[in-house]
């Protein structure tokens, strides 16, 4: 038995010559992971902990679930997650096959300096940050004086108050979210595709196939490995909606849909002064992301896809 | 058995690379730190050593404070003149204003404080976290040796920033303008209707359906709002932000220490004004006189509908025309400030409460908390405030006279004024209650303006000074019973925009909102009983 | 080259009009913040939706040019851009390349331990400790180590390194070379997309830091541009303060805000099309033949 387990560890040995390149090269990439995030990782047990600036986070009394149970007592709280989770998965939905269209058909395209062109200018509001964007949309939807509104009233409708309708407040923050961010999300979906090997588009070809089927068999499968890979990844920020552009467009009249866990923890977290609750809040929606993140990597798996391992 | 040995194989792999990452760890600091020396970090000249206590060299001053971004810090020649006149060396840092809150919690916990340290929310809960924690220097018995502090700092400001755990003084605060809110009417659309500024209710509802339905400003479109509000914080939404000029026609005061007209003090939605100031509301609402994103415009968004003729009056103190001047050249000319409404008594309101801008914390690890208390009391003097909001003769400004308050700058001086100082750089912001100079008044033109409003108002107002309110549980009830706070904000804006009745708002108020803040309520009749009786 | 045929020609009509509309709308914000940056201000009060100035007015971005710390921050922000780009890409490629390989041992539990970081972080306090310890404070490093290497772009990376076909290494190892060589001067040339791609992902990220300046750093000397810009666009109050009595004819605070955009975002705007020829070479294969 020792000598068969020797043998293992021999086998292994040869192995690790074998591969010592390989293992040298991932020398300073995990080097990085744990110095610059698995040290600092102590700060998480700040959830589980009271607090107190003069004894730090490792010296501050432990309170266990305290914290928790102070979440998940509040009422609003089953809401906020309800507007978290529904809002994330609406953005799922729809913000995350957009850029792939939007790539394909700017694949599609004939005409390069066209192309060229409006792949630049798609890109743009990317650079625009959430409090200038807001702000316009803000400004055109406005009841008062909103271009929109002012259509609508020439028209003949009656304004449309959409920033306090608890109805339009979900489906604006999609759209805008696909305005702002699909032409740049589309980056990695064009960047796939050019990897795609072009030999598989002349046997098309050859085969005679038309366009859209050359999308379908050749384009489609050939990017089938990133998109699942950011699928993957997305789902695990299935409770994350950012901070920034719910912000902005949230107000009183919307709250109802419009509070995400992010905003609450910056009302209920800072504005109340619970130095630990947002550490609470961002340990709960990163457990549940990464459940998520599990799960459909293993589905991936089973589904004979690349997963993330 | 194989199988084992491969698993035990790929653990030691693990083990490995985790080992030789901890071995590299101390030489990768040495390497990254000898990488820093080789970065393009300027040389830090300030680094005086810490034990240079020496008795004729100055004592440093190390400074966090919160200022705009577009000030220099480094070589500032107005904090080298502040050096100078009080006698100190000082080091400065001062993150932006928007993450300001960031790095002061983050430095507060890392256990290194400068002397002294800004706190923008004044007495707040951070600070009585911070002081129960032990970080900072109980002040009380020193600050009596410091005259211009006793004299500029008021009993109620001191008052005003008294732990609620342990009554001590922990912050000293900085004296802030103060300021009259009433509001601002575009002059030009009262002019050409024939109108004059309203004092009472009534009088506002005239003007009101002038302004919406008389085409104000000649475009020939029915688009003209009559007012506007600005600036909803959750649990203190826009209906109570600085509504001064509609609340005070109902002698409803929109913040706490004031008593009802009953003489007694009590919760908000109790008092005597509450319930028809809404109702006034509703009826402006109903009457589509007011822009119908009253309840949710973001700060400043109020002052930009002013601007662009879309509504005629907005909220403002005395001195919001002139400083709307620098969104709108033309501001002295179209927009005109006046006292809030009278109530049915004739009176017309101006709850003043302590005028402070946050306050200075000092750490109890400083060693020379004398010398910064000193420090502070030469910046409480008019000296230090002309200097931080003036600059320096010949670099920012040509020519200053202290009693009028008149400022003269050639553009060269105006443009390098930004980048020297601002408000934010004072110690005290005013000096009894007075910044030494007007804002945007920058002609004999413009001056004479806003001292004829200015005295105008003044001659309605009936001045009420508002002792600082230190009842916590009244001031926390965002953090006691959000859910409640946010419901009672959603039911009194439903009520305004007519969804529920009177009825059951009141249901509501009876039923949920007021067993819920008893307790609240009890405690601060009872500081407020005991303050000022 | 064939006719085409009409479901041909309904397919570029239904790309040239999803593909034009959808660049109107992205452009007009741009657009928006361009346009006011030079517009007189009175222009824009009588009108906020006349979005062509009758004159052009310069004056927001003259007051800009004359910020000495708008130099500043353009200069530390260029160096952590095209450092923290350098590092990263390096570092990405030497870790990526191994975790492709599917037979790697230990493979599996060290991207385990990557995907894990994508949850779960410290918050700010251990971080500024670590900073501090490794005496990367009030050092532009500080504004580039953290966040050198992120696990969602390295997961994407390996995955591209995963994509190219096998073949084309066995053949180098056949000769002898070592992995060193091979991701050198196989892969990384087959990657050149996905390395342009990351090349503007980490580029932008570096070109907005500002949040660990202000953690990181205490000396307005070492603020990258989006500092100040944040400052100066979030939250106008700090425009208004400083402008007692100051400021230039003719500009207001608004037309400053958009000029300062405008000012901040041109030069990373410019990377994107520089990098484009690299997707393009792909895509040429991909549609010009049909």
């Amino acid at each position: 038995m020792p000598s068969s387990r020797w043998a293992g560890w021999k086998d292994g040995l040869r192995y690790l010559n074998r591969k010592k390149y390989l293992y040298l090269m991932l020398i300073p990439g995990v080097a990085y992971f744990l110095v610059f995030n698995y040290i600092p990782m102590y700060g998480v047990v700040i959830a589980f902990k009271n607090f107190n600036f003069a004894k730090g986070i490792l010296g501050s009394p432990w309170i266990g679930f305290e914290n928790f149970k102070y979440m998940f007592g509040l009422s609003d709280f089953y809401q906020v997650f309800w507007n978290s989770f529904s809002l994330s998965l609406l953005r799922l939905a729809f913000g995350f096959p957009f850029p792939i269209l939007l790539a394909l058909l700017l694949n599609e395209m004939r005409n390069r300096s066209y192309q060229r062109i409006t792949q630049t200018v798609i890109y743009l509001p990317h650079f625009i940050s959430w409090v200038v964007i807001g702000g316009i949309l803000v400004n055109f939807l406005s009841p008062s004086w909103g271009v929109l509104n002012l259509f609508l009233k020439q028209m003949g409708f009656e304004p449309v108050f959409f920033l306090a309708d608890t109805a339009y407040f979900r489906p604006l923050v999609v759209l805008s979210s696909i305005w702002k961010d699909s032409g740049w999300e589309s980056i990695i979906y064009l960047a796939a595709i050019s990897s795609v090997n072009s030999e598989l588009y002349e046997a098309a070809s050859i085969d005679g196939a038309g366009r859209l089927k050359r999308l379908w068999h050749v384009t489609l499968p050939g990017i089938k490995s990133t998109i699942v890979i950011l699928l993957i990844l997305r789902l695990g920020m299935i409770m994350n909606n950012g901070f920034e552009q719910i912000f902005v467009l949230q107000n009183p009249m919307n709250l109802e849909v419009s509070e995400v866990f992010e905003t609450y923890a910056y009302r209920v977290g800072i504005l109340g002064a619970r130095f630990s609750f947002g550490a609470t809040v961002g340990l709960f929606t990163s457990v549940i992301g990464l459940v998520f993140l599990l799960a459909s990597n293993r589905i991936a798996k089973w589904l004979k896809e690349d997963g993330i391992w | 058995m194989k199988k084992a040995g491969k698993k035990a194989f790929g653990l030691l792999i693990c083990a490995m690379l985790l080992g030789s990452v901890l071995a590299a760890c101390s030489s990768e600091s040495d390497a990254e730190s000898g990488g820093s020396a080789s970065a393009p970090a300027p040389a830090s000249d300030s680094s005086a050593p810490a034990s240079a206590s020496a008795s004729e060299k100055p004592v440093t001053i190390r400074i966090f404070n919160r200022v705009n971004a577009q000030v220099v810090i480094d070589d500032n020649p107005v904090i080298k003149e502040a050096e100078k006149l009080a006698g100190v060396k000082l080091e400065v840092e001062a993150p932006p204003i928007n993450n300001y809150q960031d790095k002061l919690q983050v430095m507060m916990a890392s256990g290194d404080l400068p002397d002294l340290i800004y706190n923008w929310a004044a007495a707040d809960s951070n600070m009585e976290t911070w002081a129960a924690n032990g970080l900072l220097a109980p002040l009380d018995d020193k600050i009596g040796n410091y005259p211009n502090l006793m004299k500029n700092i008021t009993k109620e400001m001191w008052d005003s920033v008294k732990s609620v755990n342990d009554g001590h003084i922990y912050l000293i605060p900085r004296p802030n303008i103060v300021n009259h809110w009433g509001y601002m009417i575009n002059q030009t659309w009262l002019d050409k209707l024939g109108l004059k500024a309203p004092t009472t209710l009534d009088e506002m509802l005239d003007v009101c359906r002038a302004f919406v339905k008389n085409d104000p400003d000649g475009n020939g479109k029915p688009d003209t709002y009559c007012l506007s509000f600005s600036n909803p914080t959750l649990g203190n939404n826009t209906i109570w932000n600085a509504s001064n000029f509609l609340a005070s026609a109902f002698a409803l005061p929109t913040a706490y220490g004031v008593k009802d007209t009953d003489g007694q003090y009590k919760l908000r939605e109790k008092m005597t004004g509450y319930l028809p100031y809404l109702t006034y509301l509703k009826q402006l609402n109903d009457e589509k006189l007011i822009d119908p994103e009253f309840l949710i415009n973001k700060i400043y968004v109020d002052q930009d509908k002013l601007n662009q003729n879309r509504v005629g009056i907005i909220y403002s103190h005395q001195y919001g025309v002139m400083g709307n001047l620098s969104k709108n050249p033309d501001s002295d000319k179209l927009f005109t400030y006046h006292a809030p409404l009278k109530d049915k008594d004739g009176a017309a309101h101006s709850w003043v409460g302590p005028a402070i801008w946050g306050g200075w914390m000092i750490s109890k690890d400083s060693k020379n908390v004398d010398a910064v208390l000193k420090f502070l009391d030469w910046g409480n003097t008019p000296e230090a405030t002309q200097l931080f909001q003036l600059g320096l003769k010949g670099m920012t400004y040509d020519s200053y006279d202290p009693a009028t308050r008149a400022v003269s700058r050639t553009p060269d001086q105006a443009a390098r004024l930004a980048q020297t100082t601002s408000t934010y750089m004072t110690v005290a912001n005013a000096i009894d209650g007075n910044a030494s100079i007007i804002e945007g008044a920058d002609t004999p033109e413009r001056m004479q303006k806003f001292n004829d409003q200015l005295n105008a108002a003044m001659q309605q107002i009936k001045v009420v000074n508002v002792p600082g309110v230190r009842s916590p549980k009244i001031l926390n009830l965002n953090n006691s019973i959000p859910d409640l706070v946010k419901k009672k904000d959603d039911e009194e804006m439903k009520y305004v925009l007519g969804k529920i009745t009177l009825e059951q708002y009141r249901s509501f108020l009876e039923k949920e909102w007021f067993p819920a803040t008893a307790d609240a309520e009890k405690e601060y009749v009872d500081y407020m009983n005991q303050v000022a009786p | 080259m064939k006719i085409r045929s009409f479901g041909d020609r309904l397919f570029d009509a239904f790309i040239y009009t999803v593909i034009t509309l959808f660049a109107l709308a992205c452009l007009f914000p741009f657009f928006y913040v361009a346009s006011f940056s030079v517009t007189p201000y009175a222009e824009y009060l009588q009108n906020p939706l006349k979005l062509i100035p009758s004159r052009l007015e310069f004056g927001a971005y003259k007051q800009i040019a004359e910020m000495s710390q708008m130099w500043t921050g353009y200069r530390n922000t260029v160096i952590i851009t095209v450092t923290g780009v350098a590092i990263n890409i390096f570092l990405m490629l030497i870790t990526a390349y191994p975790l492709s390989k599917k037979d790697l041992k230990g493979r599996n539990a060290i991207l385990f331990l990557i995907t894990f970081t994508m949850f779960f972080n410290g918050g700010l306090i251990p971080n500024f400790y670590l900073v501090k310890s490794l005496h990367l404070y009030n050092t532009l490093w500080a504004l580039i180590l953290p966040g050198a290497l992120g696990a969602y772009n390295l997961l994407l990376m390996k995955n591209f390194i995963g994509a190219i076909p096998k073949d084309l290494e066995e053949s180098a190892f056949i000769d002898g070379a070592n992995e060193f060589k091979v991701l050198f001067r196989i892969i990384v040339p087959l990657s050149k997309p996905a390395i342009a791609t990351f090349v503007i992902f980490h580029a932008v990220t570096q070109w907005n830091t500002f949040f660990s300046a202000i953690i990181y750093t205490s000396k307005r000397t070492l603020w990258p541009l989006m500092l100040i810009l944040r400052d100066l666009v979030v939250d106008d109050g700090g425009l208004a303060a400083s402008d007692l009595n100051g400021g230039q004819e003719g500009v207001t605070v608004f037309t400053l805000k958009m000029a300062i955009i405008i000012f901040s975002t041109l030069p990373i705007l410019l990377v994107y099309p520089f990098m484009q020829k690299y997707f393009m070479k792909g895509l040429l294969v991909g549609s010009i033949k049909g």
